[in-house]
């Protein structure tokens, strides 16, 4: 798996985000800090955590708890920011200094 | 639980056998001949998909024979798929506003009341049986924020087009739920959290859906996850509701609280699931037995072929 994604360091922000996604979604295969910020969340190809469409809302009630920013369907961003680790970490902290 | 087991052919991957010159030409002389007269002209369109729906007619004899543990004949067959033509026109009458055609009764007691009415929301589960209109109509009456169909555009793209002809507001007010991403569930999400209703059909998992295997009508069959799952992450109560068609122009609605929290706890979350699930499948279950021509699923439901059971 690991071949086809290059695993970069996690930022702090990512490094947290990564715990609560482990934590929210119940991972047990997965460590927080194995997941490559970069590697697509959903899907199935090659390297991507094949999160889905639950695992979503999951995620965005975790985030919702956990900082206070709510994801919106109707947000342009919205899809763009469950791409991966770093783009929603990127999200929702941009999301934060606007707030 | 992440990978959807190997099912049988996908019911989504089945082509909707009409075309929009017959459904404009069935809806507007719906609306003109007025129910009795349709009733009676239904009966050769139920010929037609008869003699050249062999899938069809197959479904449907292998469902009856579970149901009722008798082979079908032709004349159940036969009633089985008139049920399912009344009721889409019926569906018909509903959208257009003329629900005084029918006479529906409704059984709804007080704690499903008071969460269809709350301002919290609840999702209601409804199935492929009987018919999920007459829910809607005598089940939201006084309900402040609208209710909120989940049904995925792509598949059911006839039910989306009759829907947006008759019932615009309705229409609009439908949750898409053919995109895979987080965008469906974060709309469900929003939903509840204004308030609505949020009606979805729980009977049936797409292939490439998480899906709980379950007894039903003495074999297995694979249901959704998600309306539990859903149910569970946003503490939601549910309603379950099935639309009865009881003959003539008879409809019973059960409505009931199913449970005003789903609980999944971590440990024991695929348990918990599979007894969410299977609940439902035997409560569904007892409501087909009583009413077996109210069932529209017309494709091997069943992960066993016919005669396995």
């Amino acid at each position: 798996m690991s071949d086809s994604t290059v695993t970069l360091a996690q930022t702090p922000n990512e490094a947290s985000l990564a715990e609560l996604l482990v934590e929210a979604l119940n991972l047990e295969d997965v460590t927080a800090s194995g997941i490559s910020p970069t590697a697509p969340l959903f899907g199935y190809e090659n390297g991507s955590l094949g999160l889905d469409s639950i695992d979503a809302l999951e995620i965005a009630l975790a985030i919702q708890r956990k900082y206070g920013v709510e994801l919106r369907s109707a947000d342009p961003g919205t899809r763009s920011a469950f791409a991966s680790l770093r783009d929603l970490a990127e999200h929702v902290h941009g999301r934060l200094a606007q707030a | 639980m992440r990978d959807a087991a190997a099912g049988p052919p996908a019911w989504d991957s089945h082509r909707e056998r009409s075309t929009p010159m017959m459904l404009k030409l069935l809806v507007g002389l719906t609306l003109l001949a007025g129910r009795r007269i349709m009733r009676t002209l239904l009966w050769p369109v139920v010929l037609y998909f008869w003699l050249t729906g062999g899938r069809l007619r197959a479904a449907s004899r292998d469902y009856l024979q579970r149901a009722t543990g008798r082979a079908p004949g032709r004349k159940q067959v036969l009633r089985h798929f008139h049920a399912f033509a009344t009721v889409f026109i019926d569906r018909v009458y509903l959208l257009a506003g003329r629900a005084s055609v029918l006479d529906i009764t409704a059984s709804v007691p007080e704690a499903a009341l008071e969460a269809l009415r709350s301002a919290r929301g609840c999702l209601l589960f409804g199935a492929h049986f009987g018919s999920f209109e007459v829910l809607r109509v005598k089940g939201m009456m006084r309900n402040e924020a609208p209710i909120r169909i989940v049904l995925d555009r792509q598949v059911g793209r006839m039910a989306m087009s009759l829907l947006e002809r008759l019932d615009p507001v309705l229409a609009a007010n439908t949750i898409d739920a053919s995109r895979r991403g987080p965008e469906l569930v974060l709309d469900i999400k929003q939903a509840i959290t204004a308030g609505s209703v949020v009606g979805m059909l729980a009977d049936r998992a797409r292939a490439d859906e998480r899906a709980v295997t379950v007894n039903f009508l003495g074999g297995r069959v694979r249901l959704p996850a998600g309306p539990w799952m859903m149910a569970a992450a946003l503490e939601a109560p549910v309603i379950i509701g099935f639309g009865v068609y009881c003959g003539g122009n008879r409809y019973e609605c059960h409505l009931e609280l199913y449970e005003p929290r789903v609980e999944l706890p971590r440990a024991t979350r695929a348990q918990a699931l599979e007894a969410h699930a299977q609940r439902y499948a035997a409560r569904l279950e007892q409501e087909v037995r009583r009413y077996p021509y109210n069932w529209f699923n017309f494709f091997d439901y069943w992960l066993e072929p016919p005669g396995d059971a």
